[in-house]
């Protein structure tokens, strides 16, 4: 081993190491026999320490690696102990193309990687004994082939100090016929480990130049290079082969170099492309992509090949006076650790996912909640193909918004989400923005509006308005499933109703099943409490509610999550989530997605909860042989002529049933009927009247029950509303509304 | 991980513990041979299969076959395991059997006294019942005990193996190994000659298929050359030889030149033919030869195996020129002074003996500690 005398400096005793973590192995290894892995000689090369071995290694019969049962192996640690100690593998012939190794000079012995844990983690338990396990098993694994995980490519592994180059996304595809820029980020060229980038767009910092061009080698059946040039002399007998001529491919280079504007003046980086077959014939499987940074400007580089002179302020060398090369060995190579910009799928990844949704999405509102759960949804990799909000940034606005710059005060919302939206990633395409009234649009953004709706696939509805809901589920035509995320008044309560990709549940009937359980489920009282609210204006309706952003951030965390769920999912979905203000804990109720029952009357549609259903057939036959009823809870929509039955209250004290006749009583039903309306901030309300039918009898309207369709039509036409009673009979049940009766012949749960 | 085999230093005696890639544990023999005396470097086999039960968390093995009724096979044997024949030997810190394998010798053997006495009325009982028990070859002479019993031999078929069949317990898709059984032969019990333990007892090769790639196993009883020869001859007359084909072969007898050949030799033995060819032949590069027996001695002329002539046998034909492979004697391995446990791991780079290394705290919780106290 001539040339590892260099290397490894002068023999030492084991005590006289200079690095503690040397000494204490060699102690270790010279005092027992038993840990598979001999104490061959000790040596001092300035501050590092080295520690010669014969490692034992566990090899089968059949190893898928030339790794041998006895492997020496030099350890070398540093007196600086910041880092994992470097390990040669001594044995001249051993593998240079493993995984888990270092790309180092080919005269150089092959550098292992035993872990990619980071160091400072290790330090802190290190211990000899498990160095050397470490170093066992890395061995053993090797030979049993089972060291390589799945995401690692194939290629040797660059010592962490190695330049970092970020590549385009789409370079593989676009590079060919685009120019491309380059420059160190972020001031750090002057840095160990310093940063450049290369994109389509010319560079605007202040960063140090480089100018790229790249070159493709013929289809390999085998990683390229298992040592890292030194000098782009050694760089071109790396890649030097019968059928492929670096220095041909290198003066094409310099032609792109040169022409890159600045180029001169920039450092060169050479991308060599290699694509990789199994077979020599096979197909290609593969592309991997070396870049080599050069340690002089373009102008050197192109003096040192000759297709640059310096005389005459500069300029190209004609080719029939062109003399051989000189002083490459000279021009200084390093190996750059290339990475790829970030891609939405990329991101997609980064966040666990498979990839992005792929889903065309538009999103109606863009405040608080919709602002911070878009940008969640950015992060994960959705995009975004159109934004609608009629309301600009106003200063309160900034304190929960996820506008990241005070300069965006005054601007639409939609701009704010085009802003974080096309500025995250390069290559992101910001989404349309449409400054339109959501419920109610007209004018110039309408058409739009109708057109960004109609192409959508999933409508996400921000906006936490009854109006804009309904406009969404009822007028928009569109195919697009819709989905609701809002916040209840006091923000501790965030709500998420989405309908089933065919839309056999629609958002109003969501909508109606949630005021129903906000009304009834113990879990969810005071679901309606009002917060303080702060006005931000002088203007009358300028007021905004106090609650805090951490509280906003944490549901709109939530709500992503789930929205990206349901994007992957067909399934409708309803849900409450509850946060405890005081200890910040969080506690999810699921709501009724069952769709309503849908009955028509004349120019009104009777929508009937099938919770409602299930309740009265329950207590009608409780109460059987005599007759029951009640009160209906629900809402009427006179624009759109619907009438929603969701719930009913028990019976009153003083009702009398019998088995021909019901008389709903009174005691205490107006105070019942206020609860409810104020557990639901006014979104439930009284409808109409139910009641039963014996045995036998239809659920068509008796004289009796003309005379109390009568009384009821009397008293609501103060208010405008239809009158509404519905009839539960043994299998069916039949509702009356402005004289035109309809019944459901579905038979009704026991 | 791969299946392994772990193989005890406990002298001139067979324990070898079976682990199946399913978690699945067989053994084959289990001799304690442990004394009191302080300078017995023999392993105290029953702690050392405590200790690896316990680290599974169980408490019972899925197979133990005994070869052959030979003390130094079944020593102790019967105050470790549950037998279900008799409550004396029933309790809550026995090992339960799953599947007890024994030859058709065991059943038939009289005037058997202590521990070979217990194991057959083990066999016995369970071949009574019907279940737990797997017995190795169905000589004619068996017809005569189940008739002496009442019982019906017809509807017990499904507990017996012949010889040149695959044991039904286990199978390649599911456990990852197979079972060929070599020996015994029901003729030899059948032609009126005298029982003979070493001649009657269970001789097997084990195939383990780890990522698709086989290993291969002999295990068995204390087979004199004659059998193995019968082993080869038969198997080649119904050519079958990959039967033969060994990765790690578990010498029969101790390392015994009788397992070779007639003639213990001066420096070597020389074997049969057919024994030369089952080595040299069937072995595979690389292949390890166990040898489940005290250190061998470097000079002189033992009566007892191991005999230093087999030894020179074995190490040459697995030497750098030969197949390459290894020759280990449990008593030595790793060093004659300090004697552990041979552990040979097999996986898709076939069969590797791994490195009796110091394990630290791991080795700490990894076996009942030693009495604490103040007595």
């Amino acid at each position: 081993m001539c040339e590892g005398r260099d290397r490894f400096g002068a023999p030492a005793a084991a005590s006289d190491l200079l690095a503690p973590k040397a000494r204490s192995l060699a102690a270790i290894l010279a005092a027992r026999d038993d840990v598979g892995c001999g104490l061959v000689a000790t040596a001092q090369n300035g501050e590092v320490s080295w520690v010669m071995v014969d490692v034992e290694v566990d090899v089968g019969q059949q190893p898928k690696v030339d790794i041998r049962r006895v492997e020496p192996i030099a350890l070398g640690f540093s007196l600086e102990d910041r880092g994992w100690p470097e390990v040669r593998a001594l044995r001249p012939d051993f593998p240079r193309w493993l995984h888990h190794q270092f790309l180092v000079p080919a005269n150089e012995p092959p550098a292992l990687c035993l872990s990619e844990a980071p160091f400072e983690d290790v330090k802190r338990r290190w211990s000899s004994g498990g160095y050397v396990a470490l170093l066992r098993a890395w061995l053993i694994e090797t030979a049993r082939g089972a060291l390589h995980q799945a995401d690692q490519g194939l290629e040797p592994f660059l010592a962490g100090s190695a330049a970092m180059l970020i590549l385009p996304v789409d370079l593989a595809e676009k590079a060919p016929g685009r120019q491309l820029y380059g420059q160190a980020l972020g001031g750090s060229e002057t840095s160990r480990q310093p940063i450049y980038r290369l994109s389509y767009e010319p560079p605007t910092g202040p960063g140090l130049r480089i100018a790229a061009a790249g070159v493709s080698t013929p289809v390999r059946t085998h990683s390229a290079i298992h040592a890292a040039p030194a000098t782009l002399g050694d760089l071109l007998t790396t890649f030097q082969a019968d059928d492929f001529d670096l220095a041909v491919a290198l003066d094409n280079a310099v032609n792109v170099w040169v022409r890159t504007p600045g180029g001169l003046d920039s450092l060169a980086v050479l991308l060599i492309q290699v694509p990789i077959a199994r077979e020599p014939e096979g197909p290609v499987e593969r592309h991997d992509l070396w870049a080599f940074i050069l340690g002089d400007s373009v102008r050197q580089v192109a003096v040192a090949l000759d297709l640059w002179s310096l005389e005459g302020g500069g300029g190209p060398v004609l080719p029939f006076g062109r003399k051989p090369p000189t002083g490459l060995d000279q021009i200084e190579v390093g190996v750059m650790n290339t990475l790829s910009d970030l891609s939405n799928r990329g991101a997609a990844l980064m966040n666990g996912l498979a990839g992005p949704s792929g889903k065309r999405l538009a999103a109606v509102g863009a405040g608080a909640l919709g602002s911070q759960i878009l940008v969640n949804l950015f992060r994960a990799g959705e995009t975004l193909d159109a934004v609608v909000d009629k309301d600009r940034m106003l200063p309160h606005n900034f304190a929960r918004h996820a506008a990241p710059d005070y300069d965006l005060l005054g601007c639409p919302k939609t701009q704010v989400v085009q802003h974080l939206a096309g500025r995250r990633l390069p290559g992101s395409t910001p989404p349309a923005g449409l400054v339109v009234d959501a419920s109610d649009p007209r004018g110039d953004g309408a058409a739009d509006y109708a057109a960004a709706l109609a192409k959508a696939e999933v409508v996400l509805d921000f906006a936490a308005s009854v109006p804009v809901s309904r406009y969404l589920a009822l007028d928009a035509k569109s195919a697009a499933r819709r989905v609701s995320a809002f916040l209840s008044p006091n923000g501790c309560d965030l709500v998420v109703l989405a309908e089933d990709a065919e839309r056999t549940v629609r958002l109003d009937h969501l909508e109606l099943n949630y005021y129903r359980c906000a009304a009834e489920e113990e879990q969810l009282a005071g679901h309606f409490a009002l917060p303080p609210t702060t006005r931000y204006a002088r203007s009358c309706r300028e007021v905004s509610a106090q609650l805090p952003q951490a509280q906003v951030a944490m549901h709109a965390g939530i709500a992503a999550a789930t929205l990206r769920r349901l994007l992957d999912s067909p399934e409708s979905f309803a849900a409450v989530w509850r946060l405890d203000a005081e200890t910040q804990e969080v506690r999810r109720t699921a709501l009724d997605r069952r769709p309503m029952r849908s009955l028509v009357l004349g120019d009104w549609t009777v929508l009937v909860g099938e919770e409602l259903i299930a309740r009265l057939a329950v207590v009608r036959a409780a109460h059987l042989p005599a007759e029951t009823g009640g009160v209906l809870l629900g809402d009427f929509d006179t624009t759109r002529r619907l009438i929603y039955l969701t719930t009913t209250l028990a019976s009153p004290a003083d009702s009398a049933g019998s088995p021909r006749a019901y008389v709903r009583g009174a005691f205490g039903l107006a105070e019942k009927i206020r609860e409810t309306s104020e557990r639901t901030l006014g979104m439930l309300r009284y409808v109409g009247e139910w009641h039963s039918h014996p045995e036998g009898s239809p659920a068509a309207p008796s004289a009796d029950d003309m005379a109390l369709y009568g009384h009821l039509a009397h008293e609501m036409s103060v208010e405008g509303y239809p009158p509404v009673v519905m009839i539960v009979a043994g299998d069916h049940f039949g509702v009356l509304v402005d004289g035109v009766l309809a019944a459901d012949a579905t038979v009704l749960p026991a | 991980m791969g299946a392994r085999l772990t193989f005890f230093p406990i002298g001139n005696a067979d324990c070898t513990l079976i682990d199946l890639v399913t978690g699945e544990k067989i053994i084959f023999d289990y001799a304690n041979t442990k004394t009191d005396d302080p300078n017995d470097l023999r392993i105290d086999l029953e702690k050392a299969i405590r200790d690896d039960l316990a680290k599974a968390s169980r408490k019972d093995v899925d197979v133990f076959c005994i070869t052959h009724l030979d003390r130094d096979h079944i020593c102790g044997s019967s105050e470790l395991f549950w037998l279900e024949h008799a409550a004396a030997y029933q309790g809550d810190d026995r090992i339960r059997i799953g599947e007890l394998w024994v030859p058709a010798a065991v059943i038939l053997e009289d005037g058997l006294v202590d521990e070979g006495r217990i194991w057959r009325q083990e066999a016995r009982h369970r071949l009574k019942q019907g279940k737990g028990i797997r017995v190795f070859s169905r000589p004619e002479v068996l017809r005569e005990w189940f008739k002496l019993q009442d019982l019906n031999m017809e509807e017990r078929a499904h507990l017996f193996v012949d010889a040149g069949q695959i044991v039904p317990r286990f199978n390649l898709a599911d456990h990852g190994v197979e079972f060929f059984a070599h020996s015994p032969f029901a003729s030899r019990l059948d032609d009126g000659s005298l029982m003979d333990r070493n001649t009657d007892g269970i001789f097997a090769q084990a195939t383990f298929q780890v990522n698709g790639v086989q290993t291969r196993v002999m295990l068995g009883a204390d087979a004199d050359y004659e059998v193995l020869t019968a082993i080869v001859d038969i198997t080649r007359f119904h050519g079958r030889t990959e039967r033969l084909e060994w990765d790690v072969f578990h010498l029969p007898h101790h390392c015994s030149y009788l397992s070779l050949g007639p003639d213990k030799g001066k420096d070597e033995t020389v074997p049969v033919p057919q024994v030369k060819a089952l080595y040299e032949t069937y072995g595979h590069r690389g292949g390890i030869i166990v040898s489940p027996s005290c250190p061998v001695p470097i000079v002189g002329d033992d009566v007892q195996p191991p005999h230093r002539q087999a030894a020179a046998y074995y190490r040459r034909i697995l030497a750098f020129d030969g197949l390459r492979g290894d020759f280990v004697v449990t008593m030595q391995h790793p060093k004659a002074a300090a004697p552990k446990p041979l552990v040979i791991e097999i996986d898709g780079t076939k069969a590797r003996i791994v490195t009796a290394v110091a394990a630290g705290s791991s080795g700490l919780v990894a076996a009942a500690a030693p009495r604490a106290g103040r007595t």
